[in-house]
């Protein structure tokens, strides 16, 4: 078996990854962008191609951001550049039991 | 019920004003997040997966009218406009902004009350029987107990680092409502044959991914005692709890792995080294408390036939129906507020609906309000003529749902929908079983059924225990639920055993109403439950039903 093969997520290898925190001061959800700002907009994360990168880039955020965000790790996104799990689905569009949340806010 | 001394207040307003100075270090850059974060935990202080979460402390999930309205202030003001009630009669707000809890815990110390010892590895929030000092079948009120064991365990420097954290519950009566057989100790109130009150006490119960059911340590402790030996137990727990492996290390554990035999002599012979320095409860303690929870003045309540009013209002007659219990003395029963209204998520109450709440207790229900296990807000003490007004208030904030005990009144965890331990959603589950079985109009036809789902294998929605069970798991990104059948939580404690393979989100409607399906038509008859039923019949008949019709 390959070490280097990719786990699935739903039956799906991750076509790309992001960086994800949740904000020191609000908890919000938000996501690393290209210009090393963070964003609530998962459609406005910075893709890395290769897991290792994303998660240098988690690390780097971690150690530099330590004031801004919480808890930077490394999410795998689909083709569409949607988060994969299902977790990382509500973490991205807000608590599906009902409309309130980030869904809310980003309507807004 | 119990008023906080000077020491009481003095103590929660240190501990507001050291959360708000060392959260201003973390703020300011002076801590790490990884030295902050035991911190923040110890004062109840999650961050989840949108947001902060903060649960606070109900103590034996007793309420006063003034504590539900500042509780709907605090959801108005600084969460979303809505609280949680949890599985361990707290309540959690799922949106607080780390800014704003030092403000949050300063509001909560204005009234008695504080997030302390709601997180970590120590004693938590002490439970109890949510019709306590009301019901009928009551030995003795388990809320006076509660408290000591609340005053002996808040800040108990022993107890502070324990190898995992430690649940107590108490009952006074002889039908366990509070679930004690799951606690790592659940007593029992009990009086011997001379009369006197102690305690049957239960140890090395617990629910989470090693389901247990606690066995009895002692059949009767004598109340002088009681702290003693409590003490003992905690001690040797401390002593020998394993602390390489965090799912090996609650109580149940130990006691599976000495062997109860051996637990007990060693918690005996700690005993007998502390028995003579240990101070004795005193009786003028005791005094003090139970004072503090005296009854009220129940003889101001007439009699009052409530068969008129019932006869002109079927939904009222079947919410007296669904939604009173009886209660101690005759003119009066225990009313269960809804929290399950359908599609509505278990547990949660909106700013208004609190002070609805609190309105109805504080004008007809002597001031108290209880928090249940099973989500729901409790009225212990209602004069049988004021039911009607009570409905009538309740209704207009969608608080008069007669499901109580039915299909619908499900317990669910936050799950992941909200939690960043979770594996599966919950919430979502329960809605859609409450919205279809209200939709079919099964729900009262089914009767008594109680189930409880979990999002993940630490079983915060007790499923183990729930008459149908219902676990979320991860397989692969993809939620998948076990089922299990034949839990019980009461007195004839049992746990749940898993029907086979899980369903994917998608089909789990479907194979809980496979499930009624069979149950409805092969019952004895409609006063057959359902538990009755599965005991009757075990499993064979419902794996059929579900894995080969």
């Amino acid at each position: 078996m390959s070490a280097n093969k990719p786990k699935l997520i739903r039956g799906i290898a991750p076509s790309s990854f992001a960086v994800t925190a949740n904000l020191l001061l609000q908890g919000d959800v938000v996501y690393l962008t290209m210009d090393g700002d963070w964003t609530g907009d998962i459609s406005h994360a910075v893709h890395f191609a290769q897991e290792e990168k994303a998660q240098q880039s988690a690390d780097q955020a971690s150690a530099t951001c330590a004031h801004e965000i919480v808890g930077a790790y490394v999410i795998a996104l689909d083709e569409n550049g949607l988060a994969l799990s299902t977790k990382e689905q509500l973490r991205a569009s807000g608590p599906s039991n009902y409309f309130h949340g980030k869904q809310q806010d980003m309507k807004a | 019920m119990y008023h906080y001394q000077n020491f009481d207040k003095a103590f929660v307003k240190e501990r507001v004003s050291e959360f708000r100075s060392i959260t201003q270090r973390r703020i300011d850059g002076v801590l790490s997040e990884e030295d902050y974060k035991p911190f923040r935990l110890q004062n109840g202080l999650y961050l989840q997966l949108h947001a902060y979460m903060l649960r606070v402390a109900i103590p034996y999930g007793t309420l006063s009218s003034r504590q539900m309205y500042a509780l709907a202030d605090i959801a108005q003001k600084w969460d979303k406009g809505y609280g949680h009630f949890t599985t361990r009669q707290n309540i959690q707000f799922n949106w607080m902004r780390l800014e704003d809890v030092g403000d949050v815990l300063e509001a909560l110390s204005e009234v008695d009350m504080h997030a302390i010892q709601t997180s970590g590895n120590c004693i938590r929030n002490v439970t109890a029987d949510h019709f306590a000092g009301a019901a009928k079948d009551e030995v003795a009120d388990p809320r006076m107990i509660a408290e000591l064991l609340r005053q002996w365990s808040t800040a108990h420097p022993e107890f502070a680092f324990l190898p995992r954290k430690f649940k107590i519950a108490v009952t006074g009566a002889c039908e366990d409502r509070a679930v004690i057989a799951f606690h790592d100790i659940g007593i029992q109130i009990v009086q011997n044959e001379a009369g006197a009150i102690g305690f049957r006490i239960f140890i090395g119960g617990g629910l989470g991914r090693t389901p247990l059911i606690g066995q009895e340590l002692s059949a009767f402790v004598p109340q002088s005692d009681l702290l003693c030996y409590l003490e003992a137990v905690m001690h040797i727990y401390n002593r020998y709890g394993r602390r390489d492996n965090k799912y090996k290390a609650r109580i149940k554990i130990l006691v599976q792995e000495l062997g109860l035999a051996e637990t007990k002599d060693k918690i005996e012979r700690y005993i007998d080294e502390i028995k003579d320095t240990h101070p004795q409860l005193s009786s003028e303690l005791v005094a003090q408390i139970e004072a503090d929870f005296a009854a009220p003045d129940f003889s101001q309540a007439e009699p009052f036939d409530l068969s008129e009013q019932t006869s002109l209002s079927s939904a009222f007659a079947n919410w007296v129906a669904q939604s009173c219990t009886a209660h101690r003395d005759d003119n009066h029963v225990s009313v269960t507020i809804s929290l399950k209204k359908h599609g509505a998520t278990p547990g949660d109450a909106s700013a208004d609906q609190m002070r609805m709440m609190a309105d109805v207790a504080q004008r007809y229900a002597y001031d108290e309000l209880r928090v249940s296990h099973e989500q729901n807000i409790i009225l212990p003490h209602v004069p049988k003529a004021d039911l009607l007004a009570i409905f009538e208030a309740l209704q207009t904030q969608d608080l008069a749902t007669a499901n109580i005990g039915l299909i619908s009144d499900i317990i669910a965890c936050p799950g992941l929908d909200y939690c960043s331990l979770a594996t599966a959603r919950s919430i979502p589950v329960a809605q859609m079983i409450a919205n279809h079985f209200d939709a079919v109009k099964k729900e009262h036809d089914i009767g008594p059924l109680k189930i409880k789902i979990s999002g993940c294998i630490n079983a915060c929605g007790h499923h183990h225990v729930g008459h149908i069970g219902i676990l979320g798991l991860d397989r692969a990104g993809v939620e998948n639920y076990q089922i299990t059948l034949g839990g019980d939580g009461s007195q004839d404690a049992a746990i749940g055993e898993r029907t086979g393979p899980g369903f994917s989100y998608d089909e789990i409607l479907g194979a809980i109403d496979k499930i009624i399906a069979h149950y409805l038509a092969n019952r004895l008859a409609r006063s057959e439950s359902f538990l009755q039923y599965y005991k009757r019949v075990g499993m064979t008949p419902f794996k059929q039903a579900l894995y080969h019709e």
